[in-house]
This record gives C-alpha cells, sequence and structure tokens, in this order.
C-alpha cells in the first residue's frame, strides 16, 4: 500500500477552502486541537511582520503607516500566497506540518509557486490565441483577446495576488470554483483552452447556425458556446444525424424527446457517456479534453433530464436559418499605437485647413477603428467629418452605421454625438437604393468589430 | 477561531509607544517642553483613537515621535499649550494624511505643516487646517503646484519645503 496516496488525513480535505486555503487549514487544525495557541499566536505574528514588510515596500519607507482597506488586501494577497504553497502537500497534516517552518520562508516559496502559475496562464493564454475560435459573440472574443491580456498587464503578485480584477466575463460551461488569483485564471484558462479546441472540431458557420437557433441575438449575450455545441454533437449521435453539422431536425429532436423521456436518469447518463466515447474516438481527442469532456458528462445530464421534462431550458434546438443572412467577417485593419495615436490626433487639432486636415488624415489612418477615433477625437467640424466620411465604402459606412446608430445617444459624448449625426446625415442624403444596401450590409457584418 | 488581522499584545505595543514619547523629552527639553507618563499615554491614545477614525494601521514606531521632534522648536509652542497642540496636530496629521490620497510623505508632510504653522499660520491650528493643508491637499489632488493659490499668485515661506 502506498503510504502517500492511502495514509488518511487528520484534517478532512472537504473542510479546506481553496480560494482560503491558509486560513482554514489553521481554523480546522485549531478545531481538532493539532495545533496550539502558542502557535496560532506565533504565525498571526509573522504575518503581521510579513504584512508590515509589504507596507513600507509598497510606500517605499515614505509614510508610518498605511490604509485599513490596503493593509487586508496585502494580508490577503500574503495570505493567499502562503496557501498556493501549502497546496503543493497533498495530505493537509503534511500542509500543517510544513507551517512549522517560518512564514517568512514558506510565503517566498508560494512567490515562486505563483511565478510559475503566471507562466503557465500566459503559456496557455498565448496558445488559445493562436487558434481562437471565430465568433460574432463580442463577450468571447473580449474576454480572451482583451481581458485577460490586461489581466497580465495589471496583475501584481506582490500586493494582490488573490485578485482576479473581474477579466473572466465569459461563462464557461461548468465554472470554476473556490479558487482565487493566478490559481482561478490558470484553471479558467485550462478549461476555456480545452472548450475551445473542442469548439474548433466544428465550422464556425456551423457554430454560428447553431447558437443564432438558440438566439439570433446570442453575439451580444453573455453565453457560453461551448455547450450548446457539446450538447448538439452528443444529441446528434444520440438520434443518428449529422453531427459534424451540428444539425438538427425537428423530426430528431422529437425523436430524443421521446428516446429520453422512457430512460431511466442512469440510462441516459450511460447513453450520454457512450456519445462522449464516440466523439472522442471519430475525433481523437487527447487526454485532457476527453477528461474534460467526460467531466461535463453529468452537467449535460442533468441539463437533458430537466429538458426532457420540460423544466429546463432548451438544450437541443432545431437548426434554422443556416446562412440565411450570410455573414461578413469584416476586418476593420489594425489601429496604431497610442502614441501614434495621440501625436497625429494632437497635428490634426493644429492644422487650420480642412484639405491638410483631409489629406494627413488619408495619409495616416490605416483602419476604420483609427478613423472613427480621429473624426471623434479630432475636434473636427461637423463639415469635416461628412467629408471624411464621405470617402468610405459602402461597407465601411455599413459598419460605422451599424455600430453607432444602434447606440443609446444619451450615453454618448458631444463629439461622439457630432459624429453620430454627420453619419447619420450621409446616409439620410445617400440614394434610397444605397441606403437599403448599407442597412442589408450591416445587418450581415459580424459584431467582432465593434 | 478566526485567523484574522489583529494586533497581538496591544498593551505591549502601547507600552513600547509611551516610552519612545516618553524618550522626546531629552529633545524638547531643551526648548522648555516634556511630558508626563499620563500625558504621553493620553497622547498615544490619541493616536490610536484617529488611526481608528481615519481607518489606518501604523506600523513601527509610528508618527507620534516625528511630530515632536519636528515641532518642539516652534516659538508658539509652550507649555501651557504643548499637550493639546500635539493632540491636534496628531488629528490634524493624519487627517491630511488620507486627504492628500498618499501623494506625501510623512517627512513632506510635516515639514510643510510646520512650515506653515510657524510662517503663515503664526501659531494657528485652525488657520492651519481650515485653510493652509486644505489648500495644499486640493492642489495635490488637482495635480497643481502644492503653493498654487486661487488668486492665481504662488505662495511663498515654503523655502524649507521640497
Amino acid at each position: 500500500m502506498s503510504d502517500s496516496l492511502q495514509r488518511s488525513s487528520k484534517i478532512d480535505i472537504s473542510t479546506l477552502n481553496g480560494s482560503n486555503y491558509f486560513s482554514s487549514l489553521l481554523e480546522q487544525a485549531y478545531i481538532k486541537g493539532l495545533v496550539s495557541d502558542f502557535e496560532i499566536e506565533r504565525m498571526q505574528n509573522e504575518c503581521l511582520m510579513l504584512l508590515a514588510d509589504k507596507a513600507t515596500m509598497h510606500n517605499s519607507g515614505d509614510s508610518s503607516s498605511i490604509l485599513e482597506e490596503e493593509a487586508s488586501e496585502f494580508m490577503a494577497s500574503i495570505m493567499f500566497t502562503i496557501g498556493v504553497w501549502l497546496k503543493a502537500f497533498q495530505n493537509p497534516d503534511d500542509a500543517l506540518g510544513a507551517l512549522m517552518e517560518p512564514l517568512k520562508s514558506i510565503y517566498q516559496k508560494g512567490q515562486t509557486k505563483v511565478s510559475e502559475l503566471v507562466i503557465s496562464a500566459k503559456q496557455i493564454h498565448e496558445k488559445l490565441l493562436l487558434d481562437l475560435l471565430e465568433t460574432n459573440n463580442v463577450h468571447y472574443r473580449s474576454t480572451f483577446i482583451d481581458e485577460i491580456s490586461e489581466f497580465f498587464d495589471i496583475y501584481d503578485q506582490s500586493f494582490f495576488a488573490h485578485e482576479i480584477h473581474d477579466c473572466t466575463e465569459y461563462p464557461l460551461f461548468n465554472p470554476i470554483g473556490d479558487l482565487a488569483g493566478i490559481e482561478y485564471i490558470q484553471a479558467y484558462m485550462q478549461a476555456a483552452y480545452l472548450e475551445n479546441s473542442f469548439c474548433l472540431l466544428f465550422s464556425p458557420d456551423d457554430i454560428h447556425t447553431l447558437m443564432a437557433s438558440h438566439d439570433k441575438g446570442y453575439g451580444q449575450l453573455l453565453t457560453n458556446i461551448f455547450g450548446p455545441v457539446l450538447s448538439t454533437a452528443v444529441g446528434c449521435l444520440i438520434a443518428g444525424t449529422n453531427m459534424e453539422k451540428l444539425e438538427l431536425s425537428k423530426q430528431a429532436i422529437e425523436y430524443l424527446q421521446t428516446k429520453i423521456a422512457r430512460m431511466e436518469g442512469s440510462q441516459v447518463f450511460e447513453t450520454v457517456n457512450k456519445a462522449i466515447l464516440e466523439l472522442s474516438t471519430r475525433f481523437g481527442f487527447n487526454d485532457e479534453l476527453f477528461g474534460y469532456i467526460k467531466a461535463c458528462a453529468f452537467v449535460l445530464t442533468e441539463q437533458i433530464i430537466l429538458w426532457s421534462t420540460g423544466a429546463g431550458n432548451s438544450v437541443f434546438v432545431e437548426t434554422v436559418g443556416k446562412s440565411e443572412t450570410p455573414t461578413l467577417f469584416f476586418n476593420a485593419g489594425e489601429k496604431m499605437d497610442s502614441v501614434e495615436y495621440t501625436k497625429l490626433v494632437d497635428e490634426i487639432s493644429n492644422i487650420d485647413s480642412t484639405m491638410e486636415k483631409l489629406n494627413l488624415i488619408n495619409t495616416k489612418v490605416h483602419s476604420l477603428g483609427d478613423l472613427q477615433d480621429v473624426l471623434i477625437d479630432g475636434w473636427l467640424t461637423s463639415e469635416e467629418i461628412h467629408l471624411a466620411l464621405s470617402n468610405l465604402g459602402m461597407l465601411e459606412i455599413a459598419a460605422l452605421t451599424k455600430k453607432w446608430l444602434n447606440e443609446d445617444f444619451s450615453d454618448l459624448s458631444d463629439s461622439e454625438m457630432l459624429f453620430v449625426e454627420s453619419l447619420h446625415s450621409l446616409v439620410f442624403h445617400l440614394p434610397e437604393e444605397q441606403q437599403n444596401a448599407i442597412k442589408l450590409a450591416g445587418e450581415a457584418i459580424g459584431e467582432e468589430w465593434q | 477561531m478566526g485567523f484574522e488581522l489583529i494586533p497581538i499584545s496591544p498593551g505591549i505595543l502601547k507600552q513600547r509607544a509611551v516610552s519612545e514619547v516618553l524618550q522626546c523629552n531629552r529633545y524638547s527639553s531643551q526648548y522648555g517642553l516634556s511630558l508626563t507618563q499620563v500625558q504621553a499615554l493620553e497622547l498615544v491614545q490619541t493616536r490610536d483613537d484617529m488611526l481608528k477614525a481615519f481607518g489606518r494601521i501604523e506600523f513601527g514606531t509610528g508618527i507620534l515621535d516625528s511630530i515632536i521632534k519636528e515641532f518642539c522648536d516652534s516659538p508658539y509652542l509652550s507649555m501651557q499649550n504643548y499637550e493639546q497642540t500635539l493632540h491636534d496636530l496628531v488629528e490634524i496629521f493624519y487627517y491630511y494624511k488620507n486627504d492628500t490620497i498618499g501623494l506625501m510623505s510623512d517627512d513632506e508632510l510635516l515639514k510643510y505643516m510646520k512650515n506653515s504653522y510657524d510662517n503663515t499660520c503664526r501659531g494657528s491650528l485652525e488657520m492651519l487646517s481650515g485653510s493652509e493643508l486644505h489648500q495644499l491637499a486640493r492642489n495635490l489632488r488637482f495635480g497643481l503646484s502644492i503653493d498654487y493659490s486661487e488668486n492665481g499668485k504662488l505662495e511663498s515661506g515654503y523655502e524649507d519645503y521640497e
């Protein structure tokens, strides 16, 4: 019998809190009489000394005091970091034993572990961005392209190691629970990477059709994409329809409803698992992906049973409107860096002649995103904005119209309002035929460029 | 049992602070100023109250020692007003430590307070708190020069402040 695997722990691991591991370990140890008051007091003292060091480091020794809120955040960061190291011990008793060492040394080991987690999460993020699913869902792209990148820019493991900075807006199929800081982000990125990998096995167009069948406005919804793709693939295999295209007809759904309604819960679970195994065989899942999807079987089974009784959400949806509205993946071009942009705006605002301003814009601006920003930030008159917009093609006007003419005008700044009024005036004065073409093109353009 | 951020043995910490305040008597007595044990204890209590009131936590020796050493050579201090002035200065210091949103170090703020107290305010704590420091905090928050005044002129008399 392997000692490390089988040795029981005096502390029940299920009572420990993953996001407050250190304090929950001490609490349980104290309740069970495994640590003395003296030891607790020693650790409190050492924590306060670590906090005092942090406070001094934070204000460069310029201030003898810090705000309570700062102290509380620093302490949470210290305790989180210590907890990260303690989790390296599989047996909580061993983790408790490690606490006999000075906390300063444990904290330093925790910092090393946190750094490793940052590197790992960054690597997963880079891999994800290399092959991110093309989707109209704005939250999918904004979370993985912008928010997670921003997290790595602002994550401060010295003072706020326990923070996640609200960067995980896009919901996963299986939400990450009971973790904090970089541990949470690393687990979130790993799950997101696997969900994305699974979705890449299907065509973006088919996923678009499926998601639009669930909700036409899915592009703006905070909704998970992997879930419907997995459930539909599983449903297709159970119903014997075209799984590769993610197509479920009305008849197939009726068949699924009848079939599942006759099954016991355990049979549904078994059927779902069999379908997952078949998916794995067909696509050749690696162990990680297979493990992740297998772990989703329980939740998926629950959803399917609820659906079959009419109590749950629509797990299986008839795929409708295939290619009804062709989606244009509009490429707005790459934006210039902020320094270059600021310089350009300064230049434009210092020029008096309209023609010179327009020439400069034509020469320096190479993306629609930059153009709209320059027209808003460049202190231009409505005539100048109108002239600049007149040079654009129909598709670009459609893209701007889609973005701006559906905005809530009360949220716009004065300069944005001037821009919107000029855009509106330009479109309004076009021949009706062109206005209709712009409208149609706007409907076909995906949300992602916004 | 909660493993929380609580100061250990507050009695011992307080005793240490009182002792540090009393040690300042050696320095301040050359200006004819000193505090008794009871007065020192009351001053430490005021500091604790102010830290709590302004939501701050202090590490190390704290600010009392610095306030006493900075102000004890002021021509506006005598044994009659020494104790009360120190209580008021502690309150003013922590108020403006928060109001200057961490843009000044302890030393910078104390030097500014001392300079204003001795010069512009001529020993008036009301003027120091209500006018000089109020203006300083506003200037810092708005990113203005620290001696910028509303009438557009730069105040003088802060030569010692760096």
